[in-house]
């Protein structure tokens, strides 16, 4: 540490005090940004102290749950962790976890740093400190007025691990993912077929709109064939392998199978085929990509040393994150908030919702910049099981008119809809239309999310990391 | 009554919700009683120029425009023949350009279109992103998003689909947007852009229609979900 860093970290930590005081706000950024404009280096200073390393996890969907579960396993391993979990995931966000956990002379007493990271900080960070392994949970596409294109995403994140020539956990069902990095150490995480949608037959046949609309082409980066499955998820992940050339799926060390989803949780048969071992675990969170999630964590945890068994145990103690299959009880009713923000996690939400009989839904859309400014997406997103939703679909947000219209198209009688943009308003009405023994869904966008926060906030209740 | 549309590449170009179109599309028909078959086709597959009232292709990433520019030069004398059998075309971003004499890459090989709409395109430096407001010459109104950075000039047999009131448009220089050549349409707006246009949405279904069954009278439906949504777009900044 140099006496800037000093400096820099004593500012930055006046200030996340400030903000905190003032009430304006968790000072997930400020303090960051204050902190690097005093010295430059102080994330590389700060971050280089954790005795075991920096674990990087990015990806489009999941960074945040696959985070959250991490630590929650590497707690349970015993070990200690600076966590980004407010999910401030830039490099001032970073730098701001790192400033906020610093001693008041800068410094760092931890075993393991752990950051969830942007696709597009991903190569900034890696500059300014060494990742130890980089997690990458999958490449959908996502907030395209951002980056423009999904390849542009693939290329960021390949510079970002190759900077450290970090090793990779990476998702072996997604081809996009897959083909990143090939020369550096990589173990892969996937799920076996006996879980599978949708057999081969019914995804190749072009006929079958319905199937190959939410299948998500990729190609392979060797020969630019296109990828075909011989089992399919969703999105793009599944079985795959070249049409042409022989390009394939590589075989998972780390795998999923005898997968049962239900309306609350899931659970799953762990396996590490490198030591061919194998644990039951029951997963607190709903959703197939919560599998994903999971897979990802454990992962990451066995190519740090963690035993099988500490990953089951940490990821069944895992506490559910800000917005990330949250459930919390709000005037008496069962609520559980799932943030979506692109086609592929929107879909997998639905699905997740139909699953739960007792499900009302509230779904909260707006355009700012960090919720992607083209709602496009809504229409690649298949919102058509909620017809089988009962009562009313509360629509609101910037864009509750254009969900509003989405759920008309989606099938849902006109009636049904009702449009209130003011989310509290919404959510108080949501709220009155569920009764004790069913359970609202709050589907919301990032921004709303974060107005979610001070509205509950309001009603006497928080939800994680605030 | 029936509806016949192509959604030509439908599994390579939809990433950028155009499929809300074929969406709109259907159940606009199908609330009026109109019988709606939609028929993906594929590279290499055959469309019978005969069969077909409605063509629409979306947009895509470069990767994906390459394939698709082979196969639909492949193609382009039977959309010319469907043309002239007086199908309509909606077509968006990757598929508007294709549609139109060639795409110009900053480096690499011209991508050959095929003239159904006189324009061309040339790869531009500038990404133009963001909410698009145009007015059409019947004074109506379109919204949508666009996210292009090629830019398109139009030829003199071709007026734009709209002046651009709040936006880029073709090409950010000439206050134009899309194409119009008959029942030929091609634009930069995504949103997706019919559901929340559905006049323009009805024009093209009755346009559609009208190649077997002579002017068609569309019944009115009750659109306030849709015209709401197309009066808040007017009001959003580029």
């Amino acid at each position: 540490m140099t006496s800037n860093d000093r400096v820099a970290v004593a500012v930055g930590k006046m200030a996340a005090r400030t903000i905190r005081m003032l009430g304006a706000g968790l000072g997930s950024n400020l303090p960051g940004r204050v902190a690097r404009k005093l010295a430059p280096d102080v994330l590389s200073h700060l971050a280089g102290q954790s005795k075991k390393g920096v674990i990087a996890v990015t990806g489009t969907n999941g960074k945040s749950t696959t985070s959250g579960l991490l630590s929650s396993v590497l707690k349970t391993a015993g070990f200690t962790l600076i966590h980004n979990r407010q999910g401030a995931n830039l490099v001032t966000g970073i730098t701001a976890t790192l400033v906020d956990a610093a001693s008041w002379d800068g410094h760092i007493n931890t075993d393991y740093c752990l950051f969830e990271i942007d696709e597009a900080a991903l190569p900034l960070v890696a500059r300014e400190t060494t990742l130890s392994v980089v997690v990458v949970t999958n490449l959908f596409r996502d907030q395209l007025d951002r980056f423009g294109e999904l390849d542009t995403t693939a290329r960021l994140i390949e510079k970002g691990i190759s900077i450290c020539k970090s090793p990779a956990v990476l998702n072996a069902d997604d081809p996009n993912v897959c083909q990143l990095v090939p020369d550096n150490t990589r173990l892969f995480f996937g799920m076996d077929a006996g879980y599978c949608e949708v057999d081969s037959q019914r995804i190749t046949d072009e006929s079958n709109l319905d199937c190959s609309q939410s299948m998500e082409l990729s190609y392979c980066l060797k020969c630019g064939a296109e990828i075909v499955y011989d089992c399919f998820f969703y999105g793009q992940l599944g079985h795959w392998r070249c049409s042409s050339c022989d390009y394939k799926r590589p075989d998972p060390t780390i795998v999923a199978t005898h997968i049962q989803l239900n309306a609350t949780g899931s659970r799953f048969k762990l396996t590490d085929k490198r030591q061919n071992l194998s644990v039951e675990v029951k997963l607190p969170i709903p959703g197939l990509f919560n599998v994903y999630n999971a897979l990802a964590a454990a992962a990451c945890a066995v190519k740090l040393g963690v035993t099988l068994e500490s990953v089951k145990q940490g990821l069944q103690n895992y506490s559910t994150l800000f917005g990330r299959s949250e459930k919390i009880s709000l005037l008496g009713k069962p609520v559980l908030i799932q943030l979506i923000k692109n086609p592929a996690g929107a879909s997998q939400t639905v699905k997740a919702v139909v699953e739960d009989s007792t499900a009302r839904v509230l779904i909260a859309i707006n355009d700012n910049l960090a919720d992607g400014r083209d709602i496009s997406w809504l229409w690649d997103a298949d919102f058509e099981p909620l017809r089988a939703v009962k009562g009313t679909v509360i629509v609101s947000g910037l864009r509750a008119d254009d969900m509003a219209v989405r759920m008309k198209y989606a099938g849902i009688e006109p009636e049904r809809i009702v449009c209130v943009p003011k989310l509290e308003r919404a959510l108080r009405q949501a709220l009155n239309d569920t009764t004790p023994d069913e359970t609202l869904w709050v589907l919301p966008t990032y921004t709303c999310l974060l107005e979610l926060q001070k509205i509950v906030k309001s009603m006497g209740q928080s939800l994680a990391g605030t | 009554m029936e509806l016949r549309i192509a959604h030509l590449y439908a599994r390579f170009l939809n990433i950028y919700g155009d499929r809300g179109n074929i969406i709109a599309l259907t159940q606009r028909a199908k609330w009026r009683n109109i019988e709606v078959t939609v028929s993906p086709i594929g590279l290499d597959q055959e469309a019978d120029p005969e069969y077909f009232d409605l063509y629409f292709i979306g947009g895509g990433q470069d990767k994906q425009q390459q394939i698709i520019a082979q196969d639909l030069v492949k193609r382009a004398k039977q959309l010319k023949t469907a043309v002239d059998n007086g199908a309509a075309f909606l077509t968006i971003c990757g598929g508007y350009q294709l549609l139109g004499h060639y795409y110009k890459p900053h480096e690499g090989e011209e991508l050959k279109g095929i003239s159904l709409i006189d324009a061309y395109t040339v790869a531009g430096n500038r990404r133009m992103i963001g909410n698009v407001l145009i007015r059409r010459s019947d004074e109506s109104t379109l919204v949508g998003f666009e996210n292009h950075s090629g830019k398109t000039y139009l030829g003199k047999d071709v007026q734009p689909l709209g002046k651009v009131v709040v936006g880029n448009g073709n090409n950010g220089e000439d206050g134009g947007e899309g194409a119009q050549s008959g029942k030929v349409y091609g634009t930069y707006l995504h949103g997706s852009l019919l559901p929340k246009n559905p006049q323009f949405c009805d024009q093209l279904i009755s346009q559609a229609l009208s190649r077997r069954y002579g002017d068609v009278q569309l019944d009115a439906l009750d659109d306030a979900l849709e015209n709401q949504a197309h009066k808040r777009a007017l009001s959003l900044p580029a």
